[in-house]
């Protein structure tokens, strides 16, 4: 990923600290946090929980502003979400009166764009994650996991630049993670956006990312960041390497050592 | 799994049972009727423990319906309460659901008006009759009016619980889209508060059933609870007795279709539920 070096970073998180509450309850959730991502990588925040990543995330995607410090989305100072963001949380948030098709499409329709034009591109999205049959279904027939893929869909339909996924997959049981996480490598692949991913799972954070941004507990501030050199596509058999188990031990120890 | 296979599991789990029947609600229903009915008939003909002018027996009752049903005009007075119904209920869940959804999107004016709507709710029918008929009459106008203002404030305050029902995470979604606060309404905010909002239509009606028959109790021309009054001084109980059996049936009607309303537009209410079956796909 050497290359990557060398582009302009896409979001430049600079200084940023948030506090919550004020006087005695005043809680800082962030200390003065620097971070640049890079255009088309997959970095991830790790952190114990409390540690300020979730709020990374959001201040990222524009839901909450910064207490201090600055947020930088394509080079343009970011106060507000942008559709050019694509967000992605811990529940798959489906509307339940609104079939599998038409969650998908809730985007267009709130963009006001024509419905009837992303119907060919949401049915293929609903392809690639294996769930076109259960298009008509309402999101109370499916299971969580099925439920998630359709979130995926939903959230590349209008192509955002930048994937903030906090935690997507942390409510599903550990077969259906992993099989989740490598439709997410595949799909952000074939959309060429680049992601942040907000976990607590030292081994997926190695697993899925080009570079780890390890963070301390409260108040969040950054550790250091691990370069993941693997190839890509990276297949499940990476996690059992010598390689990949030193990483993921030098991940915890930075982790242990705070 | 495919959706064929899914569709096929799900019949199976809903295949009818045998003396499914028996575990049906309405065979409770029904068994209430005779206990009632046995209790009315032990207490009045057999016992003859109650005057009749206090409880008239079952069979007076029984005997008074094709009376009063027959007599002239009954049906003027039947279409004048069911229309100061309808037309209060319509009007008051009206003003109430949009006055809920004015008083959601904004603190400001929920702490300037809530309180204040809240304590006119405290004000009971009984007292504003006598004004309203002064007003503007006893016609069908004011009892409209009365049915209104009896059932707007249930439709009106379970509207605004139930916009602020919406998750924390369902919100931040439209947010990061950029809906606009109208979208987020719309298509968020209301669908998730209907299955409160039906609760206060199922309360307004019955309120705006009550504040019709009131107010016509204080003073009117026509209608079921008119009759009432002129049954009563003709000391006629039994004939007053079979009107309190056909406003139960107008509250069991009214229930009814709103229940049916309710099911037909909050379809995943019913079946709202997770199935681990089909966790893994």
């Amino acid at each position: 990923m050497t290359t990557m070096t060398q582009t302009a970073p896409l979001v430049r998180v600079e200084g940023v600290t948030k506090r919550f509450g004020s006087g005695d309850k005043e809680m800082v959730a962030l200390s003065g946090l620097n971070l640049e991502v890079r255009e088309g990588e997959f970095l991830s925040l790790l952190g114990p929980s409390g540690c300020g990543k979730s709020t990374a995330l959001n201040i990222m995607g524009g839901l909450l502003t910064a207490s201090e410090g600055t947020v930088t989305f394509s080079g343009e100072p970011l106060t507000e979400p942008s559709r050019n963001i694509g967000m992605m949380f811990q529940q798959a948030v489906m509307f339940p009166w609104r079939t599998t098709l038409e969650n998908v499409l809730l985007p267009v329709e709130i963009f006001g764009e024509k419905k009837k034009d992303f119907i060919p591109k949401a049915e293929e999205l609903l392809e690639m994650v294996g769930i076109r049959d259960f298009r008509d279904s309402y999101p109370w027939q499916l299971s969580g996991g099925m439920q998630q893929r359709a979130a995926l869909c939903r959230v590349l339909l209008h192509d955002p630049k930048l994937l903030l996924l906090d935690e997507p997959f942390g409510a599903l049981d550990e077969f259906t993670r992993e099989s989740m996480n490598q439709e997410l490598l595949r799909l952000q692949d074939y959309a060429t956006s680049t992601a942040v991913l907000v976990t607590h799972n030292i081994t997926e954070a190695v697993f899925m990312s080009d570079r780890v941004a390890v963070m301390s507990a409260r108040p969040g501030r950054l550790v250091d960041i691990i370069e993941v050199p693997f190839d890509r596509p990276r297949r499940p058999e990476l996690q059992t390497s010598t390689e990949f188990i030193k990483l993921v031990a030098k991940a915890r120890q930075m982790l242990e050592l705070q | 799994m495919t959706r064929t296979e899914v569709i096929a599991q799900i019949a199976i789990d809903s295949s009818p049972k045998k003396k499914r029947w028996l575990k049906s609600p309405y065979l409770l229903t029904a068994a209430l009727l005779p206990i009632i009915l046995s209790i009315w008939w032990l207490a009045t003909t057999v016992t003859n423990s109650v005057p009749a002018i206090l409880l008239p027996t079952p069979e007076s009752v029984w005997a008074a319906f094709p009376r009063v049903l027959g007599a002239n005009g009954f049906s003027t007075q039947v279409l004048t309460t069911l229309t100061e119904i309808a037309g209060g209920f319509a009007l008051g869940a009206t003003i109430g659901f949009f006055l809920g959804v004015l008083l959601s999107s904004s603190r400001r004016l929920r702490a300037a008006y809530l309180p204040f709507l809240s304590a006119l709710e405290a004000i009971p029918t009984v007292i504003l009759a006598p004004i309203i008929i002064a007003w503007i009459g006893f016609g069908v106008e004011g009892k409209i009016l009365q049915a209104a203002i009896a059932c707007f404030y249930a439709v009106f305050i379970t509207t605004l619980s139930g916009l602020g029902l919406a998750e924390p995470n369902a919100v931040n979604l439209m947010k990061s889209l950029r809906a606009s606060k109208w979208q987020t309404m719309v298509k968020l905010r209301i669908p998730t508060a209907l299955p409160v909002i039906f609760g206060g239509l199922q309360l307004g009606a019955t309120t705006a059933i009550i504040g019709a028959i009131v107010s016509e109790f204080i003073g009117a021309t026509g209608g079921l609870g008119y009759l009432m009054l002129r049954y009563r001084s003709g000391f006629d109980t039994a004939a007053y007795w079979v009107i309190i059996f056909l406003f139960l049936l107008i509250g069991l009607v009214v229930y009814l279709t709103i229940w049916y309303i309710e099911r037909r537009f909050v379809f995943w209410r019913r079946s709202e539920v997770t199935r681990p079956d089909l966790e893994k796909q």
